[in-house]
């Protein structure tokens, strides 16, 4: 009995000091976000780096311990970029306890909104339509719209065409696949050249819808050179254009080819597709760009090379695609969203509505990774400023304007 | 007495359920069916309600293609033409999303007719090509009839509602998407059973000799297409409730195909085949989707090239299996095991 009540009181001693010596750690309240993305499919070589953009972000954000007392993490869904697995992919990640959704292709931000909205769940996603900015929403989104973009080009088209020594103004078309995409952004186009903010200053040549997935590019090469086009809107992505671009090329066609933020979907592989043929293109965007002084740039080069493998970079051409570095900026976006509502609820009582409320009034300043952008309770496209890119000789993308003002209809 | 339990009467013969135990395992099935949606993950119900809305679909293909022989290959967009007639005719005209569940299934019978026609003239590869076309032609109208459809961006569809009762698309809303499924597979059951039904299988099994002994050819083949295609509407009414947001891109060739893979997995001609054959693929669908995830997770920079398409090919090597080691099916391997129990101990592995 003497033996058992002094081994208990020693055990009692020795619980006393450790407890003494080690004090529970505050445990960080947990902030999951379901990243909804394709990581497989079709436009994997676009989703992968972009979802490693918004875990490293993350990551970033608990290793400098961004927003005390809360520890950032998320789960994934792959897609496959197959519209149907949409719900299943919400209804995953909601299942893993995610308080926010980052979905990233628009055919998923449209989807994920109403479900999203009967829960109660904020969604910061990537791009936009005139359905995710549909009020009452819990929606907000990163691009501006696609007709915006075009407005955007053909502004800066203007404000540096050389009117005096043309004598003419320029001979803008537009191009896109049979898409939602291609529709919206072909129209958009046709709208703002024709509108009164631009009178007399565009001659719109007109437009060419082609069917989705299109190779055969000879009739419109032709007819955009027939109608003495000076630039050209696209409005789809580079990868579908590859063989106009060639056309263009080897038949010496004089007009420009400019896009809106898809200009870069999976540049890398572009690239070393149409070779040269990628010199001279432009990009009206809302995203900085690798190598470019901005603190931001500097910290998401810092972050890749920190949680990311040499082999990793190459293999996936993340330094020659925008798609890590918008990543990064997007998660960054959600981290300013958690910050200034554990600011206002405190880290522990963060929760979907919270982030939401934080939402609904907050500025972005990602240093340059993306353009800076405002959330409001009645605007829902954050970006407001675009910049404009030219592809140079060596093949590279570079700035070739500050960041101005995004033409909004 | 004898090693198993063999039907005596015709009406016997034709039954559905057989025996008392049958009739047991059919209300413990559903007992467990109905329960299920309690126990499970928002992830699950969601699963659940998607493989109600596969089954729904691919036993329309089944009445179509596996008992009366038609190939369709535009499955998937008659989904389409029964998920846009019920989202227009709530947001153009407020009609009661209740009301349009028959209105999805009749307009999609409708417009299957119309392109089962060619089915009158052509067979086989042919019909298969004129389905194909429907494909293309309905997913083309609805992008290009923007006014009505949305066009390119979709249509929101309100969430379903039961009096004053939120259906959402979760647990409440799993129980509409297992009750029609259960309308479904009884309603394919029973008609296997009718006068058409037999007519179905005789138009499938020979054409000719079919009409040869008075089977209205024009009838039961229209019929056929009718009852596949509001089969298809239905389930496409179910898709819109449960994604609450419809676009063109949902309702793909590639869906038309994975249903028609379906019905070959589980065994062509079979009820409980084509159940069966949904519920394998839509695993092995889920199952790639998670070991693709996972994969891409691990092997960032492999992922995104090597595991590109795995789903695909997970399902082509699984139909390529089948096909050759069992053209018949799981069905067949289910009707093997059963008699099997039923004459032990004097069956033969």
């Amino acid at each position: 009995m003497k033996t058992y009540v002094k081994g208990m009181s020693l055990f009692g001693l020795v619980f006393f000091i450790m407890v003494l010596l080690f004090p529970a750690q505050a445990k960080s309240r947990q902030i999951t976000a379901g990243v909804i993305v394709d990581l497989t499919g079709p436009l994997a070589m676009n989703g992968q780096p972009m979802y490693l953009g918004v875990k490293d972000s993350f990551q970033d954000a608990n290793d400098r311990n961004a927003v005390p007392g809360i520890e950032f993490n998320s789960v994934v869904y792959d897609t496959k970029y197959d519209a149907a697995k949409t719900a299943p992919a919400y209804h995953y990640c909601k299942g893993k306890g995610a308080q926010i959704m980052m979905p990233i292709y628009l055919q998923d931000v449209e989807a994920v909104k109403p479900l999203a909205e009967e829960d109660e769940i904020p969604v910061v996603g990537y791009n936009s339509s005139h359905l995710t900015i549909k009020l009452p929403s819990w929606v907000f989104t990163q691009t501006p719209l696609v007709e915006d973009f075009a407005s955007s080009s053909i502004k800066w088209i203007v404000s540096n065409w050389d009117y005096k020594k043309e004598g003419r103004p320029p001979n803008i078309a537009a191009i896109g696949w049979d898409n939602a995409l291609g529709n919206t952004y072909t129209q958009g186009a046709e709208d703002f050249a024709q509108s009164p903010q631009v009178k007399g200053k565009v001659n719109w040549v007109g437009k060419i819808i082609v069917p989705p997935r299109t190779v055969d590019y000879m009739e419109p090469a032709r007819s955009l050179d027939e109608w003495k086009t000076d630039w050209l809107a696209v409005g789809c992505v580079p990868s579908g254009t590859i063989p106009l671009m060639k056309l263009r090329q080897s038949h010496n066609y004089k007009y420009k080819m400019i896009w809106g933020d898809w200009g870069q979907v999976i540049w890398g592989f572009v690239k070393e597709r149409a070779g040269d043929a990628v010199v001279g293109h432009y990009w009206i965007t809302t995203f900085g760009w690798w190598g470019q002084p901005e603190p931001g740039v500097k910290r998401t080069e810092k972050a890749l090379e920190k949680y990311r493998s040499e082999e990793e970079i190459k293999k996936l051409r993340i330094k020659e695609g925008y798609e890590y570095l918008t990543g990064f900026g997007f998660g960054c976006a959600v981290i300013e969203a958690v910050k200034k509502a554990a600011a206002k609820v405190g880290p522990n009582k963060v929760d979907g509505k919270a982030i939401y409320e934080a939402l609904q009034n907050l500025y972005v300043d990602t240093q340059g990774i993306l353009s800076p952008m405002t959330w409001t309770k009645t605007k829902r496209t954050g970006s407001d400023l675009v910049r404009a890119y030219e592809v140079m000789p060596d093949l590279k993308p570079a700035p070739i304007s500050d960041w101005f003002p995004l033409v909004r209809k | 007495m004898l090693p198993g339990v063999f039907n005596t009467t015709y009406a016997k013969d034709m039954a559905i359920v057989r025996t008392k135990l049958q009739f047991l395992a059919v209300l413990l099935g559903l007992a467990f069916i109905l329960t299920l949606p309690l126990y499970l993950n928002p992830y699950w119900v969601s699963f659940l309600v998607y493989l109600c809305i596969t089954i729904i679909a691919a036993l329309g293909l089944h009445i179509l293609t596996g008992l009366c022989g038609q190939i369709s290959l535009g499955q998937s967009a008659l989904m389409g033409v029964g998920a846009y007639t019920s989202g227009i005719l709530i947001s153009k005209l407020g009609m009661s999303p209740w009301l349009t569940l028959p209105l999805a299934g009749l307009s999609a019978g409708f417009i299957g007719c119309i392109f089962g026609a060619p089915s009158l003239r052509v067979k086989e590869f042919y019909l298969a090509m004129s389905t194909l076309a429907a494909q293309f032609i309905i997913i083309w109208v609805i992008i290009h009839w923007d006014s009505l459809t949305g066009g390119s961006n979709g249509l929101y569809i309100p969430t379903l509602r039961l009096g004053t009762i939120k259906l959402g698309s979760g647990v409440k809303f799993s129980y509409v998407a297992i009750i029609l499924a259960v309308l479904a597979i009884v309603g394919a059951k029973n008609i296997q059973r009718t006068r058409a039904g037999r007519a179905f299988i005789a138009i499938r099994d020979n054409d000719l000799a079919a009409e040869a002994m008075g089977v209205n050819l024009f009838r039961f083949k229209f019929l056929a297409f009718f009852i596949g295609c509001f089969y298809a509407g239905v389930a496409g009414w179910l898709w819109a409730f449960y994604m609450r947001y419809i676009n063109p891109e949902q309702f793909g060739l590639l869906a038309s195909l994975w249903l028609l893979g379906m019905l070959i997995v589980g065994g062509i001609g079979s009820t409980t085949g084509t159940v069966l054959g949904a519920i394998l693929i839509r695993l092995l669908d889920m199952l790639s989707d998670f070991l693709a995830t996972k994969l891409g997770e691990l092997y960032p920079s492999v992922g995104a090239q090597s595991f590109s398409a795995f789903g695909l090919m997970l399902f082509g090597v699984v139909l390529a299996t089948f096909l050759i080691l069992e053209p018949r099916g799981l069905y067949h391997r289910w009707e093997i095991l059963k008699a099997y129990w039923r004459l032990y101990p004097y069956s033969r592995k």
